[in-house]
């Protein structure tokens, strides 16, 4: 991570900590079963050196005997520590994502994001189940949509389930993923009527004839006339007009503009229903950080590039900002 | 002589192809001046009711709905060609604009809910005529793209096609109630 800032440096050692702490029974049982393993195999308990070994580290266990009962329960112990963990996993995000925009706020759980997901059209298959994670939200207060914005951005795996039988006979339920990646939604008034899907273009450098053969098939596909947004963009739409009341002048420039600034990003967008839908597919889940800070400043450049494109996309979605509003 | 009906043949699936996209260009330019005309037919099919309304109350602005009405007469008029009817658009658009706001000094129709509806329902009219426009500008940009092109550009003028003006559009036409 570009810039480690004080806080974050802060919660790496918070961290450190807790994984010590955590790692210490583990530690514990590993030295006992070396040291048993010792006692029996190399000295053998019934001579002096062996009883020597057993009766020194029956002592120093002894001593430390207090420590051993804040072990006792072991699965509180763990539950308490996860909890700490996931508590302390959300600072580190909030931090991260402070440090692109204060307008976002992580929540330990996303909202349902399933209606919003299922009328996009960007999916095509049947979607059974969404698995989603953390989110980051906020609301943003907007000159031209006269209205205050809400979005969320979150980490989805969805997909439809698929039964078969093995070669037992016995019934085995599948789920196939159809998309993994994330999921930004975020209010957009302005698409009052029909729908339109914006894809970054891709059939454009495989010539005119690629080109050609498009828009000559695809019976939604309407053009623009800023030439810059229609080299960018693959717009469809119910109808033309639909998609011009929609994708305003600035809108397009907004939109446009985000895509100049993430230029390899494969993404689909959907203006439906007062609603904007992103997609993003992605391999990895940004929103999981994981225990060993040493393996941060790749996890934490991530987060910070998905926080970066949320609050790109919310402000090119919602216009010139009045205010700026985090959600509890 | 397999080698010259291949290549007959490619030449003349190359001719085939051109002129469907131009013909399908030259349909899409077709098909979104229609809808720029259905708008502004839309719009003018309320205007009537607006001038009936804001002469019962303002008598003082004669001479601005004279205008409205006459100019309405023009646009309505299918004869008048495509860039005179475009600009006349732009022309109602603002006397338009201009009797809102002159309206603004009448108590009474600001109180009017007939007024209001009608306002309403002219921005709207507005804004999806300005829609239409912009879808209009594109088509014609892809159009004319084609008709410069090579190898359109070597099939257009044997099919009578010709480079159209782009439609200038301001994006502050749009009315707010």
């Amino acid at each position: 991570m570009t810039g480690w800032n004080p806080q974050l440096a802060a919660l790496a050692h918070l961290r450190k900590k807790q994984s010590h702490h955590l790692n210490q029974p583990i530690a514990y049982i590993l030295v006992v079963a070396v040291v048993l393993i010792l006692s029996v195999f190399r000295f053998g308990l019934q001579n002096t050196m062996g009883a020597g070994v057993a009766i020194v580290f029956i002592a120093v266990n002894f001593l430390n005997r207090e420590r051993f009962k804040s072990w006792g329960n072991w699965s509180k112990v763990q539950s308490r520590m996860s909890a700490e963990s996931s508590r302390l996993e959300e600072r580190i995000l909030q931090t991260v994502a402070d440090s692109v925009d204060r307008v976002l706020c992580v929540k330990l759980s996303a909202p349902d994001i399933s209606l919003p997901f299922r009328n996009s059209n960007l999916v095509k298959s049947r979607v059974d189940y969404i698995h989603r994670t953390r989110c980051l939200t906020g609301v943003l207060a907007a000159v031209d949509a006269e209205t205050e914005i809400a979005f969320c951005t979150t980490y989805i795996d969805a997909g439809y389930t698929s039964t078969h039988k093995d070669s037992q006979g016995r019934t085995q339920s599948v789920q196939n993923s159809v998309f993994q990646g994330l999921f930004l939604v975020a209010d957009f008034p302005k698409a009052k009527e029909g729908w339109v899907t914006l894809e970054s273009d891709n059939l454009e450098s495989l010539g005119w004839l690629a080109s050609e053969w498009r828009h000559m098939n695809d019976s939604n596909h309407v053009r623009m006339e800023n030439v810059d947004f229609e080299r960018g963009f693959h717009v469809r739409a119910g109808s033309p007009i639909e998609a011009h009341l929609t994708l305003t002048s600035d809108v397009m420039e907004r939109l446009d503009t985000f895509r100049k600034r993430h230029p390899d990003l494969p993404f689909a967008i959907s203006l439906k229903d007062q609603t904007a839908v992103m997609l993003l597919p992605m391999q990895f889940n940004p929103f999981v950080i994981r225990d060993n800070p040493d393996l941060w400043p790749r996890e934490l450049d991530r987060l910070r590039d998905v926080s970066e494109i949320t609050a790109s996309f919310v402000r090119a979605i919602a216009g010139p900002a009045l205010s700026i509003t985090a959600v509890a | 002589m397999p080698a010259v009906f291949i290549s007959l043949f490619i030449l003349l699936a190359a001719i085939v192809f051109i002129y469907n996209s131009l013909t399908f260009r030259k349909n899409a330019v077709e098909q979104s001046y229609g809808a720029v005309n259905a708008y502004a037919k839309k719009r003018a099919d309320l205007i009537p009711n607006l001038v009936a309304v804001v002469r019962a109350a303002a008598q003082h602005e004669k001479d601005l709905l004279h205008q409205i009405v006459e100019l309405r007469a023009r646009i309505t008029d299918e004869t008048s060609p495509e860039s005179q009817s475009m600009a006349e658009s732009d022309e109602l658009s603002r006397l338009i604009q201009s009797l809102f706001v002159k309206t603004e000094a009448y108590p009474e129709l600001k109180s009017n809910e007939n007024f209001l509806g009608l306002q309403r329902r002219i921005s709207e009219v507005e804004e999806q005529l300005l829609a239409a426009r912009r879808a209009y500008n594109g088509a014609v940009t892809f159009y004319n793209n084609g008709l410069e092109m090579i190898p359109y550009s070597l099939v257009a003028p044997l099919m009578g096609l010709k480079v159209k003006r782009v439609d200038a559009v301001s994006q502050n036409e749009s009315l707010k109630p």
